[in-house]
């Protein structure tokens, strides 16, 4: 894996287990592997785009990256820190640095807060005692998403929901950060507000220079904001690219299928649609090999004996990773690196 | 289901085992000396160091709680100080009055309960609904111990007389006696024994009903009917109640509709489709009832002289009676969780859903 | 801040979120009260609630008595029962019904009361006969050889002194047999005993004659100048008074000496002493005074229009009550005693007889030839009128206060008024049953409130530490909890209190410890719920630490059922602290706490239901208004389940 000075955030080999307990005393009967191993670079000031299905980890990832979740295994170095190290009390200061915006406007602002206190909150816990500066830094976060200071003696649900959003995104920029995690923000709200919400967050991160990781399940969404994607299927990068790149040049099957269910507004273009069969297995018990295989139409045999590694098919400016054992970096092409590859579980 | 089933008796071990201890330790730590209460304050040291020999009482705690398991475990629940005899065989004696006041008192709940429920959620927010529901929640709000002294004043003295006139006190008039029907079958029963025969011989109504005397059969059923009104005016308002609300959610279910929409009486609309769905948080609030119940005994068989386990309870726990006190809140909690254990289990059985989780 | 500017115009608020910004702002808490004052019987509950909470506190100005007072030094039998006002129920009497009428069999010509009303005499001819008040039944037949002019009972009711001729008899009325007799030379027509029995006097028209209970001899005489218009013992039975002419004369009760005379411009026409004997009233012409019966000064004179036949006292100094009563012609005036104002006219409508006040200066009876009317004595308000055929001979105020008894032609008869002395009757202690309701209100708010406040402190701070930590924390709480829960409520509340001890706040404790896991269970499963919200995890990346996250963000968040479950179990903890006073572990007598109220009396629901039905009464409806705002308050904080 390359690494550079801009690197913001570094994830390496990040995995998420969950047990499933069960039985007469409760012991461990299954393990889920939301993620597993997944190796992702996050550059100074770029907006980063993870898509996926549901079910496929990109929340976990988003949520372990803050230590919301904890990591089973694997290293997020931020700023060259590696945060998977640090326990709750000295994650404290990197909180300021990094923060999240959740999916539902609905459920992530406390429905018995005024809005000020939501904003705020995040002040006093990081030792802002002066109640004057306060307000002032919230009046300021609640401007900048096009609020005003009559807001701040609101309750949540007085907002609508692409407000209720603003109001998030607020929260989270009232402590300054580097770098948000924005968890699908837009893809609860109506559609003619989520382009409100998006060119928001899209001015804010040129305005602030912020550092974005923008999950997202819809790649019309991801086109319009991002400079990088990455594309995750149960638990796994299966490809990160430029935007351009990507939606040029899509090059794993899943991410060709993803990018085959975009809608195109013209409806004389006609283009063939990859039909995804069947449910993505479950992340209790992945299919060995390349978990993609199951429901891929180029599938050969290999690919359900052996993990296929994230491989650069790109050029060296033009970073283009590939996890497919039929995409093989040119010009050596028949070369097979087995060694990063891990035995099937 | 099975799977299911045994879980939940897993999960039940550490509360028995809790409720071993729960009950050892109250008898322990009632004030009083055991041997001063059962024998009189004049008792002398030697007379209570034989007491307290005879009973146990003078080995560590520790020792005494391993014991007291042993002994449990092997159903002996030790002898009554106060009366003298096995608590086993006082629960003969006494477990039958409870089961069969508990009995018609929830026979009575169910049997109106219900039927208001229905009558109230069918005619919904009508007068009939208001009244109904008025009724139900006065029903909560009443003390147990009042209704049934107002209830023993009314059919008691104030319908002396009349047809109306129901004995205010007492399981059996004076002069009649039942026949235990294993005597009249030509068994021989130990009736002081812990035995199935002798427990039934204790439920009057049922020992009256297998030996056909109708005439005892009356007068036992006679004396239950102010007890039962009286204990069972509680659950009777929360069946109706809870009738009423989940019918309600029933009737407003797309299925429902659906059969309305079909052209079915209304009636039928509710008796057939709605109510056999709306029956399965009835049965939870019976089962929860049944056990609150119990509470409500101890009141009851004080309010009508009837000697039943909540009687006995208060009456050895204020005269500090240990073997009595544990034997008998041990079979209560046992009991009460077993009740539990089979309507969660009846629960699960008839909603698929709660098995799952 | 430029910032709004650079943005692109979609962020611009539309016109609806504008109408949402002109609104107030309102917290949820609003938004739950005003769906909940939308439901008629959480509005009920509350009114309830409200009425009862301002019973508690305004209790003292409630209560008719004090609720630990004992009402007459000795319980006499069946007094309870008398005093009752029944259960409306069962069909009452109401205020004008006669509830006993007792045929004498001939013209009365005397007729007299006992201290407790309990008894009745009547003389007719020369016979007199004592009746049971209660079932009219003959308790006791007393023949003279001569008509009987007078008769008068005993304080303690054990005797009966009457005149016949010129004798005097004393009867026992406990071994029904004749005492011994006196001589009255002159034929007494006024018999009267001191307030302790030891002394009575007897007087004719122009003498009084004081004697002595203990040598059966008189121990002094008194010769009027005049016909005697009045003659009175006081209280302590240490004074005689008399009336005749003009002059009211006090004498040593054990000499006979005159001690002093007090002389009005006309003629009397009576002389009263106030129940305490501080105070003497006269009636003389037009005129009423009232002199002080120690000074012997004159406190106060008021003139009236018409001239006064009758005066009496309307005193009751406990309750405040202090008021002069009169009559003229067919009027009888109410007047202030302290400042002599004239406070109310009441028109019988014929001449009036006789006037009294009631014992607790509520009422005014009057009667005239024909009718007897009782009057409200604050606003002079009618509050019954009878009128009977026969001539009426005599009234009198039964000791309650609750009933007249009224001698008309042949006929004894108790006709019932309403007034609200003893509401609800006395209990078997002789206390006022209403004042100890009322005053129960009081410990019964309290009980549920401070049982439930301290369950559902030790129950959410032990559940929500065990559904926000998880883990081993969780099950071991959690275990604790079943175990508690697997004993019904009210038997480990018993087993609690008697390692306690018997008491109220034993009791109290020992409730709420039995409520604690049923608070655990809501509040574990309600932080369960909120824990996983978004809301939350915002507040974990923001760095909040956990213990502000769980008191500030979750526990509020998770209250709602709290909140109904606290509501609904304050009826329940009510419920269950009167179960424990009435096996006689909670409460101890005399506190007045309604179960305790039960259960003391329980064993007189067969003769005295009243006492058994009103504290059960009291109890139902507080903890019916708990229930019904519990039930609100669900459906106002959970409008799915509206139904």
């Amino acid at each position: 894996m390359k690494h550079s000075n801009d690197t913001l955030v570094d994830i390496r080999n990040l995995k998420v287990y969950f047990d499933i307990k069960g039985g007469l005393l409760k012991r461990t009967v299954g393990v889920v592997k939301a993620v597993d191993g997944v190796d992702l670079e996050i550059k100074h000031g770029e907006i980063l785009g993870l898509v996926g299905e549901s079910g496929c980890g990109k929340t976990t990832v988003g949520r372990a990256l803050l230590r919301l979740i904890e990591p089973t295994d694997g290293a997020i170095y931020f700023d060259g820190q590696n945060l998977a190290a640090l326990s709750q009390s000295e994650m404290k200061p990197f909180r300021r640095k990094m923060q999240i915006v959740f999916q539902d406007p609905y459920s992530s602002l406390d429905p018995r807060s005024k809005i000020g206190d939501i904003v705020g909150e995040g002040l006093r816990v990081h030792g802002i005692k002066d109640a004057q500066e306060r307000h002032q830094r919230v009046l300021e976060a609640l401007q900048m998403v096009g609020l005003t200071e009559e807001h701040m003696r609101r309750f949540p649900h007085e907002f609508s929901g692409g407000q209720r959003q603003r109001i998030g995104i607020a929260r989270a920029l009232v402590l300054r950060p580097s770098f948000i995690v924005c968890d699908e923000p837009v893809s609860a709200l109506d559609v003619s507000i989520q382009s409100q919400v998006l060119n928001l967050l899209k001015d804010l991160q040129k305005e602030l220079d912020l550092t974005l990781l923008f999950i997202a399940h819809d790649m019309s969404v991801v086109e319009h904001l991002c400079d990088r994607v990455a594309v995750m299927y149960l638990g796994k990068i299966v490809e990160v690219a430029s935007r351009e790149e990507l939606f040029r040049n899509a090059q794993h099957p899943y991410t060709q299928a993803l990018m085959s269910a975009i809608p195109i507004a013209n409806p004389k273009v006609r283009r063939e649609r990859i039909i995804l069969q069947g449910d993505p297995p479950s992340p209790l018990n992945p299919p060995p090999g390349c978990r993609f295989h199951t429901r891929c139409r180029e599938a050969i045999d290999l690919c359900s004996q052996e993990i296929p590694p994230l491989l650069d098919l790109g050029s060296a400016d033009n970073l283009h990773l590939c996890a497919c054992h039929l995409r093989q970096p040119q010009p050596s092409g028949v070369e097979r690196p087995t060694t990063t590859a891990e035995p099937a579980v | 289901m099975a799977g299911y089933l045994a879980r939940r008796l897993t999960l039940a071990v550490p509360v028995l085992l809790g409720i071993l201890f729960v009950t050892f330790a109250l008898a322990r730590l009632l004030p009083g000396d055991p041997c001063r209460s059962a024998l009189g304050e004049r008792a002398t040291e030697q007379i209570c160091e034989a007491f307290n020999e005879r009973y146990g009482l003078n080995e560590s705690i520790p020792e005494q709680f391993r014991i007291y398991l042993r002994d449990v475990l092997s159903g002996d629940l030790g002898e009554s100080i106060k009366f003298g005899r096995p608590v086993t065989e006082l629960m003969v004696e006494r477990l039958p009055v409870t089961v069969e006041l508990t009995f018609f008192a929830m026979l009575f709940a169910v049997l109106i309960g219900i039927p208001m429920g229905l009558v109230s959620a069918y005619y919904h927010n009508s007068s009939v609904d208001v009244l109904t529901m008025i009724t139900a929640n006065i029903g909560v709000s009443m003390p147990v111990f009042w209704l049934g002294l107002m209830l023993s004043y009314l059919f008691g003295v104030a319908f002396r007389d009349t047809v109306l006139w129901l004995p205010p006190s007492g399981r059996l008039s004076a002069g009649i006696s039942i026949e235990p029907f294993y005597a009249a079958w030509g068994m021989s029963v130990n009736p002081d024994a812990l035995t199935l025969p002798g427990f039934i011989a204790n439920i009057n109504t049922l020992n009256a009903l297998l030996v056909q005397d109708w005439n005892g059969l009356g007068d036992a059923l006679r004396h239950m009917i102010l007890p039962a009104m009286a204990l069972g005016t509680i659950p009777m308002s929360i069946i109706a109640r809870m009738t009423r609300s989940s019918l309600l959610e029933v009737l407003g279910l797309n299925y429902v509709r659906t059969a309305r929409a079909k052209g079915v009486r209304e009636t039928k609309v509710v008796l057939k489709h709605a109510f056999r769905n709306a029956l399965l948080p009835v049965v939870t609030i019976i089962g929860l009832s049944l056990g609150s119940l119990l509470s409500g005994a101890v009141l009851t068989e004080t309010v009508f002289g009837l000697s039943g386990v909540g009687r006995i309870l208060y009456d050895s726990i204020t005269g500090r009676d240990y073997t009595v006190v544990q034997g008998f809140t041990l079979i209560i909690a046992v009991i009460f969780v077993f009740i539990n254990l089979v309507v969660d289990t009846l629960y699960a059985y008839l909603d698929p859903r709660i098995r799952l989780e | 801040m430029q910032r709004a500017d650079s943005l692109p115009p979609e962020p611009k608020l539309t016109t609806a979120d504008a109408a949402v910004i002109s609104r107030p702002p309102k917290s949820l808490w609003r938004e739950t009260l005003e769906r909940l004052i939308r439901k008629p019987s959480a509005i009920l509950g509350l009114v309830i609630l409200s009425t009862l909470v301002l019973i508690a506190i305004f209790a003292p100005l409630i209560a008719t008595h004090d609720p630990l007072a004992v009402l007459l030094d000795v319980p006499e039998e069946g007094v309870e029962k008398r005093m009752s006002p029944c259960i409306h129920l069962f069909g009452c009497p109401e205020a004008g019904d006669t509830v006993t009428n007792i045929d004498v069999g001939g013209p009365i010509t005397a007729s007299a009361v006992n201290v407790s009303s309990s008894l009745m005499l009547s003389a007719t001819g020369s016979n007199v006969t004592i009746w049971d008040t209660e079932n009219a039944r003959r308790v006791m037949e007393m023949d003279h050889e001569a008509p009987v002019q007078a008769a008068a009972w005993s304080p303690n009711s054990q005797k009966v002194l009457t005149a016949s001729g010129a004798e005097l008899y004393v009867w026992d009325v406990n071994t029904r047999q004749l005492n011994r007799t006196l001589e009255h030379p002159g034929g007494a027509d006024l018999v009267m005993w001191n307030a302790d029995g030891t002394r009575f006097l007897s007087a004719d028209q122009e003498t009084v004659m004081i004697w002595d209970t203990l040598s059966w001899n008189a121990v002094g005489t008194i010769e009027l100048d005049g016909a005697r218009i009045a003659a009175a013992w006081n209280a302590n039975g240490t004074l005689v008074m008399t009336a005749s002419g003009s002059q009211v004369q006090l004498w040593n009760a054990f000499s006979g000496t005159l001690i002093n005379t007090l002389d009005h411009d006309a003629p009397l026409t009576s002389a009263s002493f106030n129940p305490a004997s501080t105070r003497i009233l006269t009636t003389s012409g037009s005129s009423l005074y009232i002199w002080n019966a120690s000074s012997y000064q004159q406190e106060l004179a008021a003139e009236y229009s018409g001239p006064l036949d009758h005066g009496a006292w309307l005193e009751n100094l406990s309750r405040g009550v202090r008021k002069v009563l009169a009559t003229s012609g067919s009027t009888a005036v109410v007047w202030n005693a302290v400042n002599g104002d004239l406070l109310l006219e009441l028109d019988h409508g014929a001449p009036v007889e006789r006037v009294s006040g009631s014992p607790l200066g509520t009422r005014i009876l009057t009667h005239g030839e024909h009718v007897v009317r009782v009057w409200n004595a604050t606003n002079g308000g009618e509050v019954m009128a009878v009128e009977l055929e026969d001539p009426i001979s005599n009234t009198a105020w039964e000791s309650s206060g609750g009933a007249v008894l009224v001698a008309s032609g042949d006929t004894l008869r108790v006709i019932k008024t309403s007034d609200y002395e003893y509401i609800m009757g006395v209990d078997g202690n002789v206390r006022d049953q209403f004042s100890r309701v009322i005053y129960g209100t009081r410990l019964s708010l309290l009980v549920g409130i401070t049982t439930v406040s301290f369950a559902v402190v030790f129950g959410v701070i032990s559940g929500a530490v065990a559904g926000f930590l998880g883990g081993w924390v969780d099950n071991i709480i959690m275990r604790i909890m079943d175990v508690m829960l697997a004993f019904p409520p009210l038997i480990l509340a018993i087993a609690v209190v008697t390692v306690l001890g018997p008491g109220l706040v034993n009791a109290l404790l020992a409730i709420s410890i039995v409520f604690i896991p049923a608070y655990a269970r809501v509040a574990r499963s309600g932080v369960l719920a909120v824990k996983e919200e978004d809301f939350v995890t915002a507040d974990r990346a923001l760095g909040v630490s956990s213990v502000r996250i769980l008191f500030r963000r979750i526990l509020p968040n998770a209250m709602a059922p709290l909140i109904v479950q606290a509501t609904l179990g304050i009826g329940t903890a009510i419920l269950d602290a009167a179960a424990l006073s009435f096996l006689g572990l909670g409460a101890q007598p005399p506190t007045p706490e309604w179960g305790a109220m039960l259960g003391a009396e329980r064993n007189q629901i067969f003769t005295a239901p009243h006492l058994v039905f009103y504290p059960g009464i009291a109890i139902m409806i507080t903890v019916l208004a708990f229930n019904l705002l519990g039930d609100g308050l669900r459906d106002a904080l959970d409008p799915r389940l509206d139904r």
